[in-house]
């Protein structure tokens, strides 16, 4: 490149030097900061980063740079569906972006992977949440007892062995469901067909996975389609049948 | 700064907040159950009170500022209290009657009221207290309580001063909600779009409710009128039987009167008003209604909006029956009358 795109050297923690463009590079506040109150020439140190994230994280600085200065042509619906597909990495990855965002202050990208974390965490009962992040239940038996009693009103809400599927709540999951990276819809009632109403702009959405209990319960979940009746009043019902997990 | 002992370790407890702050009030109460440091972090009232802005917005209104208290657990209690709707679930007998005070005072309560239109809120108000027609301090014998209360709508919210006039000019756009769908099919839009939320405080005691049942009961359209319809909302409450009403259930219906402008479909909200109703249909005084109230924060709570919804249709049979009842009593002492009349004419 010529002399208008200045090239910054950044240098990581397991001592991986990467070059880019002050534009992809300034997208991080800290970096900007470093680079306008420092020596222009000299090689910044990003010392909490390592070189796989780092250059994960440049990956995405630059793509949305590229698409706000028009250099790429990728519509508004693209760019977030390449941001969806960024985040599906392991926990492990998921949890380095977001602490490596928070270091190198880059509010898109911390905004990006908080938010997939928390609907990692959404619409789960307190049991699921432990095992998807190996959070060690530390409350005595009572305590234990207190804190859910508190809580109770929420349970029906939530997806778990014997609720019933809420009409409203339905929608209102499921449309929020669809437009997250992972389509999913908690529904699990115990040996009953729940039939659920579902408004007709669903049918327009891309995708809805629903997560079904099986008849053994030793068998994983599996992922079902959703068997569709047009009833022809606008509306879908969506038909599950499910056998009670214990 | 700690730290959790699981795989969110790695992640401060400002990021930690921040996930919080994302999510709803049902898994934020869940993420609470999962370990100590969580709940820590969960109990923060500025996460429950922004949470309660957002499905509320009348509590974010500035008269509303000082009515739910943010110093202790408020919030989360607000939001607790509220979200789930009152249900009258006939398999939870026990139902708790809390110990009537010797007086309960409209203004005892603070009223939240908001109405959506296609989950975005049209109308929020707050009222301290509930306004009455008349001074309530002067007696609460309920016997001359007929003379002296108000025996039906104890109290009415009005969004806005109309006239008929105003309807036509449709330069004030933003008073207006476009509304979507065909020309005949207003009642269904309604139906599927609005959504009423009336939140009872007590707030002495920090008890809170929805007395709405959220979606329509039922719309009606005034044919009578130039475009008007109104929509039923409302709970059954289950009541002690002193209060003597038949099946022991009082209705809380809510009644909110719209207007619909024809040719754009400009929806206008006119007026929202409460009452009490028993199983016969008849009203209830204002000194019962109030108790009535009390007992509602009190109640048990669902979020099963079609449990709510039965509880509603068997008060509707029930209500059937005694009309059927009634009438058929009244055809019997007619034929009796005229039976014995014929009698005493032979």
């Amino acid at each position: 490149m010529g002399s208008t795109s200045t090239k910054i050297k950044l240098r990581t923690s397991d001592q991986k030097v990467f070059e880019v463009e002050k534009a992809v590079a300034v997208q991080s506040q800290t970096i900007k900061y470093i680079y306008e109150n420092g020596c222009p020439d000299s090689v910044i140190h990003v010392h909490s980063v390592s070189g796989d994230i780092l250059s994960k994280i440049l990956d995405y600085c630059k793509k949305h740079v590229n698409s706000a200065a028009g250099k790429e042509d990728i519509s508004p619906e693209e760019l977030y569906e390449w941001d969806a597909n960024f985040v599906k990495v392991d926990q492990n990855t998921l949890f380095d972006l977001i602490l490596a965002a928070n270091c190198l202050k880059i509010e898109s990208l911390l905004d990006l992977t908080c938010q997939t974390v928390a609907n990692m965490i959404k619409g789960k009962r307190p049991e699921e949440i432990r095992t998807t992040f190996n959070i060690k239940n530390d409350y005595t038996i009572e305590a234990e007892e207190a804190v859910r009693r508190e809580n109770k009103w929420a349970f029906d809400m939530l997806g778990g062995v014997g609720t019933m599927v809420i009409e409203e709540l339905a929608d209102d999951t499921m449309s929020k469901c669809v437009t997250n990276t992972k389509s999913r819809v908690c529904v699990i009632a115990a040996n009953q067909i729940v039939m659920m109403r579902s408004i007709s702009k669903l049918a327009n959405k891309k995708s809805i996975d629903v997560y079904k209990q099986p008849q053994n319960p030793t068998t994983p979940r599996i992922k079902e389609s959703v068997k569709q009746r047009n009833v022809g009043t606008g509306f879908i019902e969506l038909f599950f049948h499910f056998k009670c997990k214990m | 700064m700690e730290h959790l002992k699981c795989d969110l370790k790695c992640l401060s407890r400002d990021i930690l907040a921040d996930i919080m702050a994302r999510l709803d009030g049902s898994t934020l109460a869940s993420a609470a159950c999962t370990c100590s440091d969580l709940r820590g972090i969960a109990r923060n009232q500025r996460l429950w009170k922004q949470l309660c802005n957002s499905t509320w917005p009348s509590t974010a209104l500035d008269e509303a500022q000082h009515l739910i208290s943010s110093s202790t657990d408020g919030f989360r209690r607000f939001y607790a209290d509220s979200y789930p709707l009152i249900s009258n679930d006939h398999k939870d007998a026990n139902n708790y009657f809390p110990i009537q005070p010797t007086l309960i005072s409209p203004s005892n309560f603070a009223l939240f009221i908001d109405v959506y239109y296609r989950e975005k809120c049209t109308t929020s108000s707050v009222l301290d207290g509930i306004p009455m027609e008349t001074d309530f301090g002067q007696d609460d014998d309920t016997t001359t309580g007929l003379m002296s209360w108000v025996l039906n709508c104890p109290f009415k919210v009005v969004p806005s001063d109309i006239n008929d006039e105003d309807i036509e000019d449709g330069d004030d756009g933003h008073d207006f909600i476009s509304l979507v769908g065909k020309a005949d099919d207003r009642c269904n839009e309604l139906k599927e779009g609005i959504r009423l939320s009336w939140v009872l405080l007590d707030k002495k005691r920090g008890k809170a409710g929805n007395l709405s049942s959220w979606k329509p009961l039922s719309v009606k359209k005034i044919w009578a009128s130039n475009g008007d319809y109104i929509l039923h909302f409302g709970c059954i409450i289950p009541v002690q039987e002193r209060l003597q009403l038949p099946h022991n259930l009082a209705k809380c219906l809510i009644v909110a009167r719209c207007n619909i402008e024809e040719k754009h479909g400009y929806l206008r909200s006119k007026e929202v008003s409460m009452h009490i109703e028993d199983t016969s249909g008849a009203y209830v005084n204002g000194g019962k209604s109030l108790i009535i109230l009390n007992q509602a924060l009190y109640c048990s709570r669902s979020n099963n909006r079609h449990a709510v919804k039965k509880g509603y249709i068997q008060f509707e049979g029930r209500k059937q029956e005694i009309i059927r009842k009634k009438k058929l009593e009244e055809t019997m002492a007619d034929w009796l009358y005229c039976y014995d009349v014929a009698i005493h004419n032979l």
